[in-house]
This record gives structure tokens, C-alpha cells and sequence, in this order.
């Protein structure tokens, strides 16, 4: 099921809402997972198996690590955990990409390639895994304590706003809020969640699916069809398709999240504002990011390694997991590498050079940086990601002009407005004013007309046509 | 303030719930929208059909398709986007310039996007003069109609981004110059209403509507009717077509595009014009039996019961597929029926295709016309030999009667193929005489029933018309009614079929028709309907 169905919007949501908010406080969580557990099974039915067994066994295996009274004890109950959760990330979601590569190879030499059965992807594993990780490892460092009962942990993981495309959220962050959530549980948390899962929806359902439909036009040109112009359009509505899309699922689930208690991290701050790959990184997908920083960086020594090419190796290999976490492909992977060169780059001098070119070049070119990057995140084959990006620099231009209809430019003028406004001073005190600061009453009521309207328009977007792609989802 | 934020929240609660219950207990009566056909049912729940997601996915569409309020949302959507953007949603639906609308598939052909290549028309062209000149010696004229088309008509209104991509060459331009050169008889009504743009009184197209006015297709029918009549050299019935009056309320018709947009409101649109037919027959004028065979502009010609006035029998197949007899769908098909017995006996077969369907066109009659009036007996044993080689189960069942005749495959096969040969791809004509001698029969018949006749000449008299005429056309009508039913039809072609199956019999006939001095196909005829009347008695 996904936030933006019909089936969602006016059956799950409605129902859910009313059941939960009238439910005991003693029973909210047992109604929680019911509704989590109906909602992935509505999705994924057989996996759902998958997901509560794996999560029976890292629950049990985390008590064992916990209680373990030696050192080897604990690490081989985390090594076991670990081995469970990215074994089965590894069989879902990479085994069909190594099995192809090295049946290629096999086949450069000759021989017969092994056969195999491909395999499916279950919907959000590469979220939820991710967070198993954390409560595995925050409990091996003592970060926290493990749950004692073991439906709070099941809820920590298919809690539903946010078990298939994130904020992925680490153990600490929400295990206070999963055994106790009464002082988020507020009518003024329930109105503005809904105002924010309004603005997620709508940003998702009107800008992003329009700047999808132009994009897949574009990207399904044949080579020469596609002109410099038309390519840097097509570039461009796929930058704004993947950030509305994204960024608008993670304010449908942190609005969902706050309408029943919780308060879950931010996962994307004007990321098109930064002046740097280095700052972009800080403001894109921000739980990843933390997740990588404390997982995967700085286990392998962060920042304070002995020399600089330990340093920079580690930043780029944390940037070729990233791109591999996004999926298995050899267009991910050269954009997690391409994301890590840059890092590397600034790090060496090109920050400086940011810093010395002002605000507007530097934010400029950043945004450039990262739009070509997107170009290798969509296209379908490194070859069509080349070729792609070698016509944004081909000047070649054709007198027939591709058409672009007053919707879409309607959309991309909105999409560069939302993506740029706060880049001023006015522009963040209205996105403070709307997503985090306390409402009057008078904004309680102005808001729920407004996103009610909106909603309006998002459902009449949705089921007046057949074109609602959703891209984080096959993640 | 508690209190109102919990109102509030109630509020956007029963908002929510507010499309499951219009849904559920229809508190609303809302109009449906326009041009879905079915929507989608609710799916059975099994444990099957969720594992495999097919009731998610059965269950989503029927939710997004049945859901309360929607179409008031789809309107209200589509009104915004078209008031905001000049853009609709509507597969297919073109938004053009002052205000018209198109359906792409006539801008693709004016465009020439869609040609079908030089190579594949020439065949088509080719195979249309072969076949217009056997049907000839059947004494069947073959006519190819080109309607207008509202894209060449108005080619100022489309977008620029589809003018942007326009050809040299396009269906529409390499079939009318190839038809001219190849003398196919032919009528290009696209030409000559672009031609006489300024002379034309009313609007030819709606700005909404998909199809020519009823002013346009007035003045195309008459053009056709002295096409025939020159062509056959006969005289049919006129008709008067000058009373055209203006009127703000379109007709269904007139407005079909604009339906298909589904906007909150109708849009503001000028007034179309309608005449008031007047339909006149006199003395030695004819209807001649024509087949129309083409996309929906004829049928705006049937909806005004044009051909009903003018030609013996409404027939018209809708894109060699459909079969309408006087507007109403045929159960049969023109797959499933008898391709020479339903042509033969035509004075005229008319192609009709327009500007959207100048890619489908001649929707595959040519092609079937070909195979049945054009080629040798031999090609077409190939050509069937090869169709029951093809179908497995058809194999199956030549070997199997092969067994009980106790006769080889290949002996069976040639059976088969000799019987379909005869009975499906062999035109014989029951010339117009052998017709003629029946219906005078009937005319004899009533003339001779003083009272019956007084009441011919009071209807000939009421629908001003001569005695004679009506007298023909009542008496057609009697031989219809016990003769003309589908299901006798069947039966009569059977029994010809069943004579010219049997070489004896068929020899006994020929025989017949030599002793009494007429034609085969006449004493044929006369056999059928004996061997028939014969048959029903004894049932009886």
C-alpha cells in the first residue's frame, strides 16, 4: 500500500485514525501493529513472514547478546544478528546483480553461466534492515537497553508511516516513544501532522508525478532524438521528480508519525540550497546519512584516521555503500562514487573554492553537481547514463523544439520556488512558520481549510489518472 | 481552545470518512462521468488471489474507480487543469487553438506521422483496383468515400507542436493522388470541402464535437446520391435538405469530445445547424441495394436514417467488424457470416474512411474482397489448405472425419477445402431478374386483393409517393417478412449451399433450367425457395 492510493487516503487512513485515537492508551501499540502488520501484508503478503520471523529471531538474539557475560559471547550474538539481517539484504536485494555480473564474466570466457532464479525484492528491506542494524549495535554499545517485550520491538521495525521508505530511524531515537508517547499524543500534534502529511502528499502527487511523466518521456528518447535542451529538461525533471517524491514521502510519514504520538527525525532540509556535496549530504536523506556516519564511517575511523588517503578512501568507500544501498546496479554505484570523488574534492580544495565564489555560483554549481549525478540514478544502463550526460555538454540543438505543455512549466516554476526559497531569509521564516513552529487558532483553522483543500486536489490528481509512480519505494 | 482544535480534528475526520460514506449511502446524487463504459467490480477475496496481489491490485482499481465524490473530484480537476493550462487529461483529446477540440488520431494523419509507408499503400491500392474491377463484372460498382477531416479542415487550430512534426507525405495524400491516377472510383470530400471553405452557409465541424455536422453530411449524401445515379444511370429518391435551422442545444453528437474532457461545466459553444429533412420518391425511381462498409461518419448519415430513404437496405458495417441493419447491432459479425453471399447480389459497396482511420483504412474488406472475387479457384484452395494446416484443432478434426469416412487425410482435406471453397469464397450472383420475378409474383398477388390494393393506394397517397412504387415496396416488404428473417436467410443459403455441394443435384438443376428455358441462377433460386417452402411444410 502506498500513502498516495486511493485505498490508502480514504479507507486505511480514516479507519485507522478513528480505531487509534479512541483505543485505551494501554492498547494503542497492539492496534498499531495490527495496522502496520495489514499494511506491509497488503503490499508484500508473502514477505510479511519474512519480516516478522527476522525480527523474532534479532529480537531473541539481541536478549542473548544483551545478557551475554563475556565479551566473545556478545560479539558472536552481534555478529549472528548481523549476518541474519545483511545476509538476507544480500540475498534479496544483490544476489540477482552478482549472479549477472559474474555470469557475464563466464560468458567473456567461454563458459556456461550458473543458473539461477531471480529473485524478488521485498518492499522497503533495505529500510528496515538498516534499522535492525541500529538496535543490534546501539545495544552492543550500550548505547541503550534492549525492549523487554517483544511487540515494541516488532513496532520499532513495521511501524508502519515509516516502514517502507524511511526516515530510518535509529533504536534511540524512538524507544522512549514506543513505550511511552503521551506528550506527543496532542491535538495540536494531530492537526499539524495532518497539515504536514497533507504537504507531503501534495508535493508528491502534483509536482513530483508531473515532473515524472516528462522525465520518463525524455529518458525513453531514442539517443538521437535527444537534443542538449531537451536532455538538461529531462535532467531537471528528474532532480525534482526524485526530491518532491522523496522528500514528500518522508513529510507524509513524519506527519503520519506526529498524528499518533511520535516525533520521527528530519530526513531533508532545502537540499538543493547547499553550496557544497559536502553541506548537500547534511541536508539530503539525513537519517542515511547519520546512519552511514555512525555505522559505517566512523567504525571505520571517520575523521580521525592517521593520513589523509585513509581518510578520503573511507569517504569514498561510504559513498560507494550508499550508492549500492540504493540499489544493485552499476548506475547506483558510479553515483555513490561520483557523490564520493566530489566529497574527496572538496576536501582536498574545492571547498575553498566554494567558499571564495560566493553564495549564488557556489550553490549554482552545486546543484549542477548533483543534477548530473541524478542523470546515473535514473537512467536504466551506465551506457544510457554516458550518452545521457554527453548530450548535456553536446550543444546540439534542433529546430524542431521539444514541447513542453503549461502544466508542466506551471510545475517546474513551483518546484524551483520550493526547492529554492530558502535560500532566503523570508523563505525560511514561512517553511519555520509552517512545519515547526506552534500555530494559532486562527492558523489551526485557516490550515485545516488549506490542506483539506489541498488534499482535495491531491486525491482528484490521484484518481483522475493512472500515472502515480512512486521511485523510493523499490527500495 | 482545546475544544475548537478538537473540533477541528473532528472535522477533518469526518472529512475523511466523507467519501466512504457518499460511496456507501449515496447521500449525493452525482452524475456519472462520461465515456467509462464499466467500472471496475469488486474483487473476490481468497486467500489465492492475495498472496498473488491480484485482489490488492483488483481492489485498488475498483476503490479509485467507484469511490464517492469522484466525479464531482475528476470534473472540478480537469476544469482546473483545462481553465488553468488549456490541457485535458482525456487519452487521445487535443486541445487546440480557438477553442476546438481534436482527437489526435486526426492530426497524426493530417501530420503524417502515421503513413503507412509507400510500400504497404501501393499493395492496398493496388488490390482496391483488382477488386473494384471483378466486382464490376458482378456488376457491383465499388466506391471509395474520403470524408472530410476537422484537422485538414482546420489545420490553423491545431498546436504548433504537432504542426511542428508535419510530413510531405501522408496517408491522405498518396491514397487520393494514387486513387485519381489509378482511376478507382473514388469521391474526395476532404478536398472539396477545404476547396469551398467560403461558400459553406453553417459550420462543417462542431468545435467540440469528433464528426461533420448534419449540414456537412446533408451536402455529402447528395453528392452521393448523383454520384450512384450517374454511375448506375438510375434515378433514386431526392431529398430536400434546405430548412436548416440553428440551435443552441447540441445533440449528443455535437458535443462528443467535449464530453469526453468531463468538466465541471459545458463549455460555451456556437449553435449548430440542423435540417429539416424532406425525403420525395417518384414514379421509375429505384433504391439500389448498397453495402456501406466504413468508421463512424456514416454513421452520422444512418443516425438521420439517410440510407433507409435512399437505398433498398440499411446495412452498414462499423470497420468490417460490426454488422447494423437500420441502427441496430446485428448479433452475427462480418467474420462469422458469408462474405460472397452478403456482397454478391449489391449494386454498390461503398468504403467510407475519414482522416482519423486513413492509417486502418480499407479495415481489411479489401483484403477479404480479394481473396474471394480475384483470385483462381486454385489460390484459393492454397490459401484455405494453408488456414486448416495452421489451426491444430482444425487438422485434428479432418483426421478424425478422414477415420470414419474411412478415406485418407489428404482425401479429407481436399473435401474440406473444395466444400469452403464453394460454400464460403464462391460469389453467385442471383441476378436481379430472378429477384425481380419473385417480388412481381408478390405485386400480382396483391394487386389481385381489391381491399389490399385499395390500402396500397392510400399509403401511396399519404407518403406522396407513386402507386407503383409503393406497391413495389410493400410487396418487398411481405417477401421479407416470410422470406427476409436472418435465421431463413441461413436457411436458404443453406439449402443453396447444400444443392451446389451435391454434383448431381446441381446437374439436375442445370438440366431444369435448359428445359425451361431460363438462366441456372434463376431456376437455382426458384429450387431454394421450393426445397425451403418444402422443408417448412413438412415440419409443419
Amino acid at each position: 500500500m502506498v500513502f498516495s492510493s486511493v485505498v490508502f487516503l480514504v479507507y486505511f487512513l480514516p479507519i485507522f485514525l478513528v480505531v487509534y485515537f479512541f483505543t485505551p492508551k494501554a492498547a494503542k501499540n497492539y492496534v498499531l501493529l495490527a495496522a502496520s502488520i495489514f499494511f506491509y501484508a497488503w503490499g508484500a503478503p508473502r514477505f510479511i513472514f519474512v519480516i516478522l520471523a527476522t525480527t523474532t529471531v534479532d529480537f531473541y538474539f539481541v536478549k542473548l547478546l544483551y545478557n551475554a557475560k563475556t565479551e566473545k559471547k556478545r560479539r558472536l550474538f552481534l555478529l549472528l544478528s548481523l549476518f541474519l539481517n545483511v545476509g538476507l539484504l544480500f540475498y534479496f536485494k544483490y544476489c540477482n546483480f552478482f549472479i549477472e555480473n559474474f555470469n557475464a564474466v563466464l560468458g567473456a570466457f567461454g563458459s556456461k553461466d550458473i543458473s539461477w532464479t531471480k529473485v524478488i525484492l521485498p518492499i522497503g528491506i533495505s529500510f528496515y534492515t538498516f534499522e535492525s542494524l541500529t538496535y543490534v549495535i546501539d545495544v552492543y554499545r550500550k548505547v541503550h537497553k534492549p525492549l523487554n517485550n517483544f511487540l515494541q520491538y516488532q513496532l520499532y521495525i513495521i511501524l508502519f508511516p515509516k516502514l517502507i521508505a524511511g526516515p530510518i530511524i535509529r533504536y534511540h531515537q524512538i524507544s522512549d516513544q514506543i513505550a511511552d508517547r503521551s506528550a506527543n499524543d496532542t491535538v495540536d500534534n494531530k492537526l499539524t501532522g495532518f497539515f504536514r502529511f497533507v504537504i507531503g502528499l501534495s508535493k508528491k502527487v502534483l509536482i513530483a508525478n508531473t515532473m515524472a511523466a516528462e522525465a520518463d518521456k525524455i529518458f525513453a528518447l531514442a539517443p538521437a532524438e535527444l537534443t542538449t535542451i531537451t536532455a538538461w529538461i529531462g535532467m531537471l525533471a528528474y532532480t525534482f521528480q526524485i526530491y518532491f517524491d522523496f522528500s514528500g514521502y518522508s513529510d507524509m510519514a513524519i506527519g503520519l508519525g506526529k498524528m499518533i504520538g511520535f516525533k520521527f527525525p528530519e530526513n531533508f532540509d532545502n537540499p538543493y540550497t547547499s553550496r557544497s556535496i559536502t553541506e548537500f549530504w547534511r541536508r539530503w536523506h539525513m537519517t542515511l546519512g547519520s546512519w552511514m556516519k555512525n555505522y559505517l564511517y566512523i567504525p571505520l575511523g571517520g575523521n580521525k584516521v592517521d593520513n589523509k588517503a585513509r581518510l578520503y578512501f573511507n569517504l569514498w568507500l561510504v559513498f560507494l555503500a550508499s550508492g549500492f544501498w540504493h540499489g544493485a546496479a552499476w548506475t547506483f554505484i558510479i553515483w555513490g562514487v561520483y557523490h564520493g570523488c566530489f566529497l574527496i574534492l572538496e576536501r582536498m580544495f574545492l571547498l575553498k573554492v566554494f567558499q571564495k565564489i560566493g553564495k549564488i555560483p557556489s550553490t549554482l554549481i552545486t546543484f549542477i553537481i548533483v543534477a548530473i549525478g541524478w542523470v546515473f540514478f535514473r537512467a536504466d544502463t551506465t551506457a544510457q547514463a554516458l550518452s545521457f550526460t554527453g548530450k548535456l555538454f553536446a550543444f546540439q540543438f534542433s529546430a524542431e523544439s521539444y514541447f513542453l505543455d503549461a502544466e508542466f512549466k506551471f510545475y517546474f516554476i513551483l518546484a524551483i520556488l520550493f526547492s529554492f526559497f530558502a535560500c532566503f531569509k523570508i523563505g525560511q521564516r514561512i517553511q519555520e512558520r509552517i512545519y515547526f513552529s506552534e500555530y494559532r487558532l486562527g492558523g489551526y483553522l485557516a490550515g485545516t481549510v488549506t490542506f483539506c483543500f489541498l488534499f482535495l486536489i491531491s486525491l482528484a490528481s490521484i484518481t483522475s489518472s493512472g500515472f502515480n509512480p512512486f521511485i523510493y519505494f523499490r527500495f | 481552545m482545546k475544544l475548537f482544535k478538537h473540533i477541528l480534528l473532528t472535522s477533518i475526520l469526518a472529512f475523511l470518512f466523507a467519501f466512504y460514506f457518499q460511496k456507501k449511502f449515496g447521500v449525493f446524487h452525482i452524475k456519472p462521468l462520461d465515456g467509462i463504459k464499466e467500472l471496475a467490480v469488486k474483487p473476490k477475496l481468497t486467500l489465492k488471489n492475495f498472496f498473488n496481489l491480484h485482489y490488492q491490485d483488483s481492489f485498488n482499481l475498483y476503490v479509485k474507480e467507484n469511490m464517492g465524490f469522484r466525479p464531482v473530484l475528476v470534473r472540478t480537476f480537469n476544469q482546473i487543469s483545462f481553465t488553468l493550462f488549456h490541457t485535458t487529461k482525456a487519452p487521445g483529446v487535443v486541445v487546440g487553438k480557438n477553442g476546438h477540440l481534436f482527437i489526435e488520431s486526426y492530426i497524426n494523419n493530417y501530420t503524417g506521422i502515421n503513413f503507412v509507408g509507400k510500400a504497404k499503400a501501393d499493395r492496398i491500392i493496388k488490390k482496391i483496383k483488382t477488386v473494384q474491377d471483378s466486382l464490376k463484372r458482378f456488376d457491383i460498382d465499388l466506391l471509395i468515400i474520403f470524408a472530410p477531416g476537422k484537422a485538414s479542415y482546420y489545420p490553423y487550430n491545431i498546436p504548433e507542436n504537432y504542426l511542428l512534426r508535419k510530413k510531405d507525405t501522408t496517408n491522405y495524400t498518396y491514397y487520393s493522388e494514387k486513387f485519381k491516377k489509378e482511376k478507382i472510383n473514388f469521391i474526395d470530400f476532404n478536398r472539396y470541402f477545404i476547396d469551398h471553405k467560403s461558400s459553406f452557409v453553417y459550420p462543417v465541424y462542431p468545435e467540440y464535437g469528433t464528426h461533420w455536422t448534419p449540414y456537412a453530411y446533408s451536402l455529402a449524401m447528395d453528392s452521393i446520391l448523383h454520384y450512384i445515379e450517374q454511375k448506375r444511370k438510375i434515378d433514386l429518391p431526392d431529398f430536400d435538405y434546405s430548412r436548416t435551422y440553428l440551435s443552441d442545444s447540441l445533440r449528443e453528437r455535437e458535443y462528443d469530445i467535449g464530453v469526453l474532457l468531463n468538466l465541471a461545466k459545458t463549455l460555451p459553444h456556437k449553435p449548430m445547424p440542423y435540417p429539416d429533412y424532406r425525403f420525395y420518391y417518384k414514379n421509375g425511381q429505384t433504391k439500389p441495394d448498397v453495402l456501406a462498409v466504413g468508421d463512424s461518419y456514416w454513421w452520422c448519415l444512418v443516425g438521420d436514417d439517410m440510407p433507409y430513404h435512399f437505398f433498398k437496405e440499411d446495412v452498414y458495417w462499423f470497420y468490417n467488424k460490426d454488422i447494423y441493419k437500420h441502427n441496430v447491432k446485428q448479433e452475427t459479425s462480418v467474420e462469422k457470416i458469408s462474405f460472397p453471399n452478403e456482397t454478391v447480389n449489391r449494386d454498390v459497396i461503398i468504403i467510407m474512411a475519414t482522416e482519423a482511420t486513413f492509417d486502418l483504412f480499407p479495415y481489411g474488406f479489401i483484403d477479404k474482397a480479394y481473396e474471394v472475387y480475384c483470385l483462381s479457384k486454385d489460390e484459393k484452395r492454397k490459401i484455405i489448405t494453408n488456414k486448416i494446416n495452421a489451426d491444430a484443432q482444425w487438422k485434428e478434426s479432418i483426421l478424425k472425419k478422414a477415420k470414419e469416412n474411412n478415406i485418407s487425410e489428404k482425401q479429407q482435406l481436399d473435401k474440406d477445402v473444395e466444400f469452403i471453397l464453394t460454400t464460403e469464397n464462391t460469389p453467385v450472383k442471383s441476378p436481379i431478374w430472378v429477384y425481380n420475378a419473385i417480388i412481381a409474383e408478390y405485386m400480382e398477388k396483391i394487386k389481385s386483393d381489391p381491399n389490399w390494393f385499395e390500402q396500397i393506394k392510400q399509403k401511396a397517397t399519404q407518403n406522396n409517393t407513386a402507386v407503383e412504387l409503393q406497391l413495389e415496396e410493400d410487396a418487398r416488404f411481405v417477401y421479407a417478412a416470410e422470406y427476409g428473417s436472418e435465421e431463413i436467410k441461413n436457411h436458404l443459403n443453406e439449402i443453396r449451399t447444400r444443392i451446389l455441394a451435391d454434383p448431381q443435384w446441381t446437374a439436375q438443376v442445370k438440366q431444369k433450367a435448359i428445359e425451361k428455358k431460363i438462366r441456372f441462377e434463376e431456376m437455382l433460386e426458384l429450387d431454394v425457395k421450393f426445397v425451403y417452402d418444402t422443408e417448412i411444410k413438412s415440419k409443419k
